[in-house]
């Protein structure tokens, strides 16, 4: 098995299947953050679809993932094509959560 | 127009970066000349003119409870115009020393300047300007973020203190005092990077000691050569010990998360964090999984 990227927590899994529904234009969208705030961005326009934790993404022209840490994760280059971004899962109480970062 | 730096000048942008820095630090204290004439420029920015009332306050909390009573209304936030700001201050301060902006074009972002080498922040009230004063300390790690290992990262002028570990903020327990937790209060502990921060500054020895974790498996990835181990608590409860691929000043801190009760191999609970349309036998039938880039 096979996925695309892991930046720290969270995993970048590149999509076979196109047909994702619909995806609005977003600009430097951001993905959870530790307490201090460092957060992940994704540089630049691209499409994207948020469903509570899970963020399918369309990247058209390449893109980058960039950690706002200065000496956080290394930056992931996201290369055209559609994408599912979503935290590690860790275990909870009673049910499965993410991994806060 | 300016094509190419000289040696010179290229020395003078690094050493410019490091003054900025090694000031953030200086516990300076307002400099009232300096306060009043960036006070009156920014309110003219607005047309307007700098109140007769002027107040210095110890904290951004201070300066954000007076701004709450003195309008009536509730206050969150700073103006975020001070400190903060050094990174395009130091641009433009860098430019007018080397001539390429003269003495009239840099006079505002030297007043600036000198503002917030006195100051940190303020919030500007039509009827009264609040200046929150720099803190009495403020400490940072080697990589320059927020931290103190046995002590605030930020001691403010009205007492308050707030603390972080390696830029990560926490609360004073987890600086002051780690090993007072007990595991449950340990395994409550949701954000990863709290508990890291925990871990560290109470020593993973003592955190493998106070979960009563005991090794039942362990994995390199042969091709990161990362390392993961699993750990099974005294209550059942699975915990995943796994390496940080490296960061970009190359550090590879730790971290420990739980992970379903049923996995059995530190291969496959990597596997069943990633991938949550799997169960945990999913998982260990198949443990296989490859990253092409892991950051």
């Amino acid at each position: 098995m096979k996925i695309y990227a892991r930046q720290g927590d969270l995993v970048i899994e590149k999509l076979d299947n196109v047909n994702v529904g619909d995806l609005r234009v977003s600009k430097d969208i951001v993905f959870a953050g530790d307490s201090s705030g460092h957060r992940h961005r994704i540089t630049g326009e691209i499409k994207a679809r948020r469903d509570q934790l899970v963020t399918t993404i369309l990247v058209e022209k390449e893109a980058q993932l960039v950690h706002e840490k200065a000496d956080g994760h290394k930056t992931v280059v996201l290369k055209p094509g559609t994408y599912q971004v979503r935290p590690l899962r860790e275990r909870g109480d009673g049910q499965d959560r993410a991994v806060e970062d | 127009m300016l094509e190419q730096l000289t040696e010179e000048q290229e020395r003078l942008c690094d050493e410019i970066v490091q003054e900025y820095i090694q000031d953030l630090q200086k516990p300076t204290t307002p400099d009232g000349v300096a306060i009043k004439k960036w006070l009156d420029r920014v309110y003219s920015f607005y047309d307007k003119k700098c109140p007769e009332r002027i107040e210095i306050v110890g904290s951004p909390y201070e300066a954000i409870k007076l701004a709450s009573d003195l309008t009536g209304e509730k206050q969150t936030s700073t103006d975020h115009c001070g400190i903060g700001e050094g990174g395009w201050v130091s641009f433009y301060d860098y430019f007018h020393r080397i001539g390429v902006l003269t003495d009239a074009e840099a006079a505002d972002v030297l007043t600036f300047r000198d503002f917030m080498r006195c100051a940190w922040d303020t919030i500007l009230l039509d009827e009264c300007a609040i200046v929150v004063q720099r803190p009495l300390a403020l400490r940072v790690d080697d990589a320059g973020n927020l931290h103190g290992a046995k002590e605030p990262c930020i001691e403010w002028a009205d007492g308050r203190k707030e603390y972080a570990w390696h830029g990560t903020w926490v609360n004073e327990r987890i600086i002051l005092d780690p090993r007072s937790y007990t595991k449950e209060e340990y395994l409550a502990i949701t954000n990863t990077e709290e508990r890291r921060a925990l871990s560290e500054s109470g020593g993973w020895l003592w955190v493998r000691d106070l979960l009563g974790g005991e090794k039942v498996s362990d994995w390199t990835d042969p091709s990161t050569k990362l390392s993961y181990e699993l750990l099974r608590l005294t209550d059942g409860q699975m915990l995943l010990q796994k390496q940080s691929p490296p960061l970009k000043d190359g550090s590879q801190p730790t971290y420990l998360e739980r992970v379903h009760e049923d996995l059995k191999t530190a291969q496959a609970a990597r596997k069943w964090q990633a991938l949550p349309r799997l169960t945990a036998a999913e998982c260990e039938k198949d443990p296989t999984l490859e990253y092409e880039v892991e950051a």
